[in-house]
């Protein structure tokens, strides 16, 4: 799957434009605070209906406006062509559209169109609290399959359903233990789903993850992601297991009135040759990590869907030195299609040949971009 | 922006604490009504106090009907030992449309949601278990998200000790729906709750 042409009607501050994709590497290069994130952002909300940078909708608003649009073309490797458009207007609020067809549900646009997001904000994934490293599994679990997200949500309002309960001390009244047990149900039912996929991922990302790592450090390190669930477990007694530690928990949750065992409180560690990264990594290093593990993300979302993700890397080449930047590209499957975004410095070094058909290279320039 | 007739205010007030009526819209009711006959304006005012006056709640099932206890719960084609026990009134009007199901029913007023303040003593469950003379088996109908998952969790952990057996509507694909058009998370349901011939 990829990007054929993109139109911007109205976002940030980039100028009213349609433009024209290469089906494999796409380099964006311009000076700071110019636009090249905002063009990267537009891709991102047309493939998963929410920014990686904001959680507000009314940020990605221009300024004299009083919403957005933004429209694609996207092409399957089948050569079948799909239009999607996202909009945020004051009367209709936030709109999805499908060729053509609205979506009743913005979680329905997860999958289509998948896609992979490097930004400077993916720093928190390896040095970050634990809740960062749950959220890029659920984003890349979610992509892999809609019954994940369905599992994902439905937890989340269990367990939300739940807290308040306990905050409400009913487990000493009349039934109260029945209450429990009707939220303990669920718990159980949708987290061991939960774990389960996560424990498979976190196996099959790291097969690729050694592999990349290595390549950008001339063998000379190994990079492995480790899956520190917070009820252990074997893959034949996760409910068991759930059960018996919401048992263990009981009195301890009651008197602080929330939910203490479950996969919301699951961690991932990252580590370099058996050192953990997040207390033993340098700047570089973090950034080598990301992008290996960006790299592998693909892979493990290509095996999964049989689909390309698409690759939007901000910024790809800071802090990595030249040695590593001069490799970081090969990581990245030749046929599937790539935005890159860096400075004019960047641009001066890399030297990308002109538009062809295998690569096409554009500048930004306070919000205009240009085609060379 | 107020209007100058207090009149006009008041009903426009009203109206607006109807669902899915925000000021704008009652506005227009308003204005539309301001044009109709005193007679027509007069059927609707009737119309809606008979809501009140007439319409109850069947002190057996707690459906909505006009006599108590209700046609379903006096009638004697029905049979007594099945109950099905829904969330609201729009339930038992979907499932009397299928003309399939001859037992009785119960309306719980909602489902258990801790977020909205609503526990089981907010529902008609105490009224569920006086009722259980008799029943052979309960059937589940509540909607199939978390909490009318819990709910039904719940009220199978009260009443299936009684000894009364307990059953779950089925969930799944639509009948007169194709696989291929299914969504994936329905078919993925469904398979799970596959049942062996």
């Amino acid at each position: 799957m990829y990007l054929s042409r993109l139109e911007i009607h109205r976002f940030r501050n980039l100028r009213p434009a349609t433009f024209e994709f290469s089906p494999f590497r796409n380099y964006v290069f311009g000076d700071n605070a110019q636009g090249k994130t905002n063009l990267i952002e537009a891709i991102y909300l047309l493939c998963l209906a929410k920014s990686f940078r904001t959680r507000e909708d009314v940020d990605l608003v221009p300024f004299s406006e009083n919403g957005y649009l933004v429209e694609g073309r996207f092409l399957s490797n089948e050569s079948i062509s799909h239009h999607a458009a996202i909009m945020l207007d004051a009367q209709q609020g936030k709109q999805i559209k499908i060729d053509g067809k609205r979506l009743n549900q913005f979680s329905k646009l997860v999958g289509l169109f998948p896609i992979i997001v490097l930004s400077v904000d993916d720093y928190e994934i390896t040095s970050g609290p634990p809740a960062q490293r749950r959220r890029f599994f659920n984003i890349l679990l979610s992509q892999c399959s809609s019954r994940y997200l369905d599992d994902l949500k439905r937890y989340e309002k269990v367990l939300k359903q739940r807290n308040v309960m306990l905050q409400e001390r009913v487990a000493g009244r009349r039934n109260g233990e029945h209450m429990l047990d009707a939220w303990n149900t669920q718990l159980v039912q949708f987290g061991a789903q939960l774990m389960r996929a996560r424990a498979a991922i976190v196996d099959e990302l790291n097969s690729h993850l050694t592999a990349y790592y290595s390549i950008l450090t001339n063998k000379k390190w190994s990079l492995r992601v480790d899956y520190h669930p917070n009820i252990r477990f074997k893959m034949n007694d996760i409910e068991t297991r759930f059960e018996s530690a919401l048992n263990r928990v009981r009195h301890k949750e009651k008197k602080q009135a929330k939910t203490l065992v479950g996969p919301h409180r699951d961690d991932f560690i990252f580590a370099i040759s058996d050192h953990e990264l997040r207390k033993f990594g340098s700047r570089g290093e973090h950034k080598s990590a990301l992008v290996s593990l960006k790299a592998a993300e693909a892979q493990v979302l290509y095996k999964r869907t049989e689909n390309h993700p698409i690759l939007l890397l901000d910024d790809l080449f800071a802090e990595l030195d030249r040695d590593r930047s001069s490799k970081v590209l090969e990581l990245f499957d030749p046929s599937s299609q790539v935005f890159v975004t860096g400075t004019s410095l960047d641009y001066a070094g890399l030297r990308p040949a002109e538009s062809t058909a295998h690569q096409s290279t554009f500048i930004v320039d306070n919000g205009k971009i240009n085609r060379v | 922006m107020k209007y100058s007739s207090d009149a006009v205010e008041k009903a426009i007030h009203e109206l607006s604490k109807l669902p899915g009526i925000g000021r704008k819209t009652a506005q227009r009711h308003v204005f539309y009504l301001l044009k109709q006959t005193e007679h027509e304006v007069h059927q609707l005012a009737e119309a809606l106090l008979e809501l009140k006056s007439k319409v109850i709640h069947c002190h057996t099932c707690f459906n909505i009907t006009e006599t108590d206890p209700c046609r379903i719960c006096s009638s004697d084609k029905r049979d007594r030992s099945i109950i099905c026990v829904v969330e609201e009134a729009n339930d038992v009007l979907a499932l009397e449309k299928t003309g399939e199901y001859r037992g009785l029913y119960h309306v719980l007023g909602g489902a258990l949601s801790p977020l909205d303040g609503i526990g089981p003593d907010d529902l008609r469950i105490k009224e569920l278990l006086n009722r259980l003379d008799g029943v052979n088996e309960i059937i589940v109908a509540t909607n199939p998200n978390t909490e009318g998952e819990a709910t039904a969790i719940y009220l199978s952990k009260l009443i299936k000790p009684m000894g009364v057996k307990m059953t779950r509507i089925a969930r799944g694909i639509p009948v007169g729906a194709d696989l291929e058009y299914t969504d994936e998370i329905t078919l993925a349901r469904a398979i799970e709750g596959r049942l062996e011939y």
